[in-house]
């Protein structure tokens, strides 16, 4: 059996470099799904996402979410540029959101005190309103919060070899 | 520049200080990474590094619309909290 040749070998193993503008435009499709269905249901999207918070659902299916969407992300860009998924890069993807929307959960709580603390009127209004920004930002955060890491990372990798 | 005229409006917009740095920051970094793109090609072109015109592009093509999309989301939701300020 003759040995496999070396340009395949090394179209296989060629390691997976990711490029900031790979989640850029699916960041930019979600920021306008999610912009369209403020303008389309400018009420029962924002309540729905109040009551999903409210409930405490609202940061478990943001990490559903945001997890299968980065995961599959990945795989894309994989599957496009015949490179190898690292490991490293997949723990990334898994754990950064969870940490990120679980810390700015605490940072919407503070928001929130911090407005109703204010005693201005509409406060509830006011609020509902921070709980949809905060969504909105989070959600990027979320998604762009790996990649960048990866891409630091990847470049550290360079410049160490 | 898009960037910067949101940045601006959140600024003086009456969110919590939380949201508008968030908000902040979000729309600078999206900001600046396609300026990088724009500079990027432009100095590999002027010293003859490897250029490829596609991936320039494309890179740009997907940041400007991230700039974009991340400027009319924000712009949206500053109109409706101004809508409940104004109450």
């Amino acid at each position: 059996m003759s040995a496999p040749a070396p340009a395949l070998v090394n179209t296989q193993s060629r390691r997976l470099a990711m490029r900031l503008a790979d989640p850029a435009a699916t960041l930019a499709y979600v920021s306008l799904v999610f912009g369209s269905l403020l303008v389309f249901f400018p009420v029962s999207f924002p309540r729905l996402v109040v009551q999903n918070w409210q409930n405490a659902r609202l940061t478990p299916i943001m990490i559903f979410f945001t997890v299968c969407l980065n995961l599959g992300l990945y795989l894309r860009v994989a599957h496009q540029r015949f490179g190898k998924p690292g490991i490293v890069a997949s723990a990334c993807l898994g754990s950064v959101p969870v940490i990120l929307l679980a810390g700015l959960n605490f940072v919407l709580q503070a928001t929130i005190a911090h407005t109703i603390s204010v005693n201005a009127p509409n406060a509830v209004a006011r609020v509902n309103e921070e709980i949809l920004a905060h969504t909105f930002f989070a959600l990027i955060a979320a998604i762009f919060g790996p990649f960048l890491l990866i891409r630091l990372a990847q470049q550290f990798r360079k410049d160490n070899s | 520049m898009l960037a910067i005229s949101v940045i601006w409006d959140l600024q003086k917009s009456q969110f919590t200080s939380q949201t508008i740095a968030l908000g902040s920051v979000f729309l600078a970094m999206s900001g600046i990474m396609a300026a990088a793109v724009w500079i990027e090609s432009y100095c590999r072109r002027s010293t003859g590094t490897k250029f490829t015109p596609e991936r320039a592009w494309r890179d740009s093509r997907n940041l400007a619309l991230l700039v974009f999309s991340l400027a009319m989301v924000t712009e949206i939701l500053l109109d409706r909290f101004v809508k409940v300020v104004a109450l």
